[in-house]
């Protein structure tokens, strides 16, 4: 406007020899620039050290892991031993499962409706579970209850009843779960290609929530055999994580008036035979009649937890389909619409992991959405560029921000790493490492991503998707059940 | 009156805060916590479902995942891209009632997150084109066919509006709408909904974490103040209903087991009798020592029992669902559940199921607190639904003074066998 202004008062000068009197128009006065126009500039970030656990130790030599917070007045408990799932025997998968489900119904005074009568008057909550490496109960509540909540966690850790009917029951509400399960694609999908991976005799090839047979053969006998052997005598290789309105020294004095004399027998270790080699295996399909989509799952070699190429890896997975604009996202739903999300994950576990991606793909469109994906799973391979990286990095470090700001979360996380044997600084550690991965490093962590050596389950109606996948030149097809 | 064991349970949970009004209307709440480095945006417009034109179901969710498909100032996917290029993420949800959309971040991106979430609510329906709508419209159609489809007793929830609700009520469509009217929405449809509904006059921005409240006075003012309001369009309240349209419906599911499901008509949310309903709920269907746990699940009866009471602005649900065990008749867990409601509508609660009930509520609502984003969206379904963001006093009072003899009354106001519609899901293949 101010450049063009003199030029214009000159111009009228020159085309008229007898200037006569002017009235000058009224300028209007420009508009105010509308600030919305200008995008503003993204301050520097502010650091961020994740906080270092209190450490602590029972008399019997229990570790204890203590994140004091003050700012609501409730705490999480988490107990972790090692011991879980893999210890089923063969043809008993399940026995992990039902015991856990057995141990908060009934200890040590109390049967299974007194018991949970009891957690719930105080505001309690105690759930557990039992992975392939490991078995954990956890506690949420009131702060100033946490001595009675320890007095019920020490009975179902120490006394647990195992009722005859209690088992009974147990057995057959899990059994349902599992039945109901069985409808569910991506559940379906996840079972299936874990056994396929790992192979189905494989300790992390066998459901952790066992299989329908395994559930109906586990006997009590076994359930007080499990429990014995993981959480009777399990205080070697036990460890606690609490988080919360608590302090360090409470804490130790609470828990070892409850468990300081708890037994300890030999940690219990259980080899993991690596996954058997794959080799451009067929396609597997569960058929799954009417299904309006198709649920994918790839399973792909990963990485032993807290090993070196941890970092690269779990950045180039977040690219590849960790955030909304990840690559497959953006592909498969923002481009394509072909479905409502995709999600790829590094599952890194105590002696081998897998890297997955999973989606549900509108039926009609199997084929074209299967190309679409080993495109991506190729395009991967070459490496992510330095603002992806970047990317991936602000995700990761956002994730454990996030992480901490419950009490469940944050115990969570730590209770992980004390449970695998990391230091107290382990995710400050695991944070850095992440910031400090350059793009050089996730060519050759992705590089390990070859789809020969992935395996894939589609679980859809088969009528539907079997002709797509054939035109498509995907003729390498099996039929599968799943476990 | 609701009592506690836990003396940790005297202190009161609270949200500090300020909050203003834009001259334009824009409702601002600043809640500053500086225990971590991240901050959230969350923006609540005062528009869902039962705001969307006839033949349109759907439309209101339809046009949340619009709002991410860029504008003339930040085009494409932009808005994700930015977001996430700083390690920030967003999502959204869309109810009966509202939409609600939120961005989450580190600290550095407030300004950011304040500039995107004013552009797209100043000009969002400029840039819209018949490309993103098709594409989002596909999207929306999977996640209808995800989440209901293809999920077992999915359908459920798409029967219910139907069953309940008198046709022409705001609530008598699902929030995720028929394939058939989200094939039908225009670009036109589209222009018309953000002209009438995005208004800040319609909003409610809660700025949340670890900011500067002064600094972000300022960004607020820069980047919404500019926005004009709107004159909204009068909403012709429904008249209360309370007896369903259909007393029983039977469809059919790719499923092992039968499901009984009950609803009834029952009181909009903050109104009187919904949280005595909540209670209601939880004391029959939350946790093992609950009493429809205890009489079914503890009885071998059922695998499974869920109850819920869910207030909306013109009317609530309440709704039991329960999946028998195999071989159990489904008329026989109905008969239990009814033998139940009868029981509680003449015998209130005991002293030690008020106690229950009172420790449970509590502790889930510090527990709800603890995310910064759930307590920005607090702040926000206070203001949409009371009038005022300064609602979680009242409404923690509001369960504390429910008396076991109020549980009672709202059980036989509400709960009458008469009243309810009951959807039964069968295998498929099995005789209904």
């Amino acid at each position: 406007m101010i450049r063009s202004l003199p030029i214009l008062l000159l111009s009228l000068l020159a085309c008229t020899p007898k200037p006569a009197p002017v009235v000058a128009p009224p300028v209007e006065a420009p508009p105010p620039p509308d600030p919305l126009d200008t995008r503003p500039s993204v301050g520097p970030a502010v650091p961020f050290l994740p906080p270092t656990p209190q450490v602590g130790a029972l008399a019997n030599g229990v570790p204890v892991w203590v994140l004091s917070d003050s700012t609501l007045p409730v705490f999480n408990l988490q107990l972790n031993v090692p011991g879980g799932s893999q210890l089923d025997a063969p043809g008993r998968e399940g026995t992990a499962a039902l015991t856990m489900e057995v141990m908060r119904r009934g200890a040590g005074k109390l049967d299974g409706a007194a018991f949970a009568a009891e957690v719930e008057r105080r505001g309690l909550s105690i759930d557990g579970g039992a992975g392939p490496d490991g078995s954990y109960l956890n506690v949420v509540g009131p702060s100033d209850q946490l001595g009675p909540a320890l007095d019920l966690l020490a009975d179902m850790v120490i006394r647990p009843r195992f009722d005859g009917e209690e088992i009974k029951k147990s057995r057959e509400l899990l059994d349902a779960g599992l039945q109901q399960g069985l409808s569910e694609p991506a559940y379906v999908a996840e079972r299936t290609a874990a056994s396929l991976y790992w192979g189905p005799t494989h300790p992390y090839g066998r459901p952790p929530d066992g299989t329908v047979k395994g559930l109906k053969a586990s006997t009590p006998v076994e359930v007080r055999k499990w429990h014995a052997s993981v959480w009777k005598a399990g205080a070697a290789g036990a460890s606690f994580t609490v988080a919360g309105d608590v302090t360090r020294e409470a804490v130790l004095e609470q828990l070892g008036a409850r468990f300081g004399a708890w037994a300890s027998a030999k940690p219990i270790v259980v080899p993991v035979p690596a996954a058997p080699v794959h080799d451009k295996d067929p396609i597997y399909l569960v058929d799954a009649p009417g299904s309006a989509q198709t649920g994918f799952y790839v399973a792909f070699p990963g990485l032993r937890d807290g090993v070196p190429e941890e970092a690269p890896t779990q950045l180039g997975t977040i690219v590849l389909g960790g955030t909304f604009t990840s690559r497959l996202n953006g592909l498969l739903r923002e481009k394509r619409g072909y479905t409502y999300g995709v999600r790829a994950a590094l599952y890194s576990q105590r002696q081998a992991g897998t890297l997955t991606v999973r989606t549900r793909i509108r039926a009609d469109v199997t084929a074209l959405a299967l190309v679409d994906l080993l495109g991506e799973l190729d395009s991967i391979r070459s490496g992510i560029t330095p603002a992806e990286l970047a990317k991936a990095q602000g995700a990761a470090r956002q994730d454990v921000v996030e992480a901490l700001q419950t009490r469940s979360g944050a115990g969570g996380t730590y209770a992980d790493y004390l449970a695998a044997g990391r230091p107290p600084t382990a995710l400050a550690d695991e944070l850095a490492a992440v910031n400090a991965v350059g793009v050089e490093a996730v060519t050759p962590a992705m590089g390990a991503w070859a789809k020969e050596r992935a395996v894939f389950v589609l679980v859809g109606d088969r009528t539907v998707i079997e002709p797509q996948l054939r035109e498509k030149g995907f003729t390498n097809l099996k039929l599968v059940t799943p476990p | 009156m609701l009592l506690s064991v836990a003396a940790a349970f005297a202190v009161e949970p609270k949200i500090p805060f300020e909050r203003y009004e834009l001259p334009n209307g824009l409702q601002v709440v600043l809640m500053v916590d500086h225990s971590l480095p991240q901050v959230v945006v969350d923006t609540w417009y005062r528009v869902g479902s039962k705001d969307e034109a006839p033949g349109r179901s759907g439309f209101a969710h339809l046009f949340e995942h619009l709002m991410f498909m860029g504008t003339f100032r930040l085009p494409g996917s932009g808005f994700d891209q930015v977001m996430e290029a700083e390690g920030g993420w967003n999502n959204a949800w869309t109810m009966e009632d509202a939409t609600n959309y939120y961005d989450v971040g580190p600290a550095n991106l407030l300004e950011t997150f304040l500039w995107m979430e004013a552009d797209r609510m100043s000009a969002l329906g400029k840039a819209m084109t018949g490309e993103k709508l098709d594409l989002q419209r596909d999207v929306v159609r999977n996640e209808r066919r995800q989440s209901n489809e293809d999920r077992p007793y999915g359908m459920v929830e798409l029967e219910l509006t139907t069953a309940l609700f008198p046709a022409g009520h705001p609530y008598a469509h699902s929030v995720i709408g028929s394939h058939e009217d989200l094939a039908a929405a225009t670009v036109t449809d589209v222009t018309g909904f953000f002209d009438t509904w995005y208004v800040p006059n319609n909003a409610s921005l809660v700025v949340a974490g670890d900011f500067d409240p002064a600094q972000a006075r300022v960004w607020v003012e820069r980047y919404f103040g500019g926005i004009a309001r709107r004159e909204l369009p009068a909403r012709a309240v429904p008249a209360p209903v309370q007896a369903p349209q259909k007393a029983s419906v039977t469809i059919t599911d790719q499923v092992d087991f039968p499901q009984l499901n009950l609803f009834w008509h029952s009181p909009a949310k903050f109104s009187s009798g919904d949280a005595e309903l909540q209670l209601v709920a939880d004391l029959l269907g939350s946790g093992e020592s609950a009493r429809l746990y205890t009489s079914l699940v503890d009885a071998g009866l059922a695998q499974e029992v869920q109850v819920m009471q869910y207030g909306l602005e013109y009317g609530g649900v309440f709704g039991v669902t329960v999946i028998p065990m195999e071989g159990v008749p489904v008329e026989k867990v109905q008969a239990i559940v009814e033998g139940e409601l009868a029981r509680l509508a003449t015998t209130p609660p005991t002293a030690a199921e008020m106690e229950r009930l009172g420790n449970q509520h509590r502790i889930g609502t510090f527990l709800e607190l603890e995310p910064l984003q759930n307590r920005a969206e607090s702040l926000n379904r206070y203001w949409a639904y009371t009038g005022t963001v300064d609602g979680l006093a009242a409404d923690v009072a509001r369960y504390d003074s429910a008396s076991p003899v109020a549980l009672s009354s709202s059980v036989s106001r509400w709960l009458k066998p008469e009243l309810a519609t009951r959807i039964l899901v069968v295998p498929e293949g099995a005789k209904p």
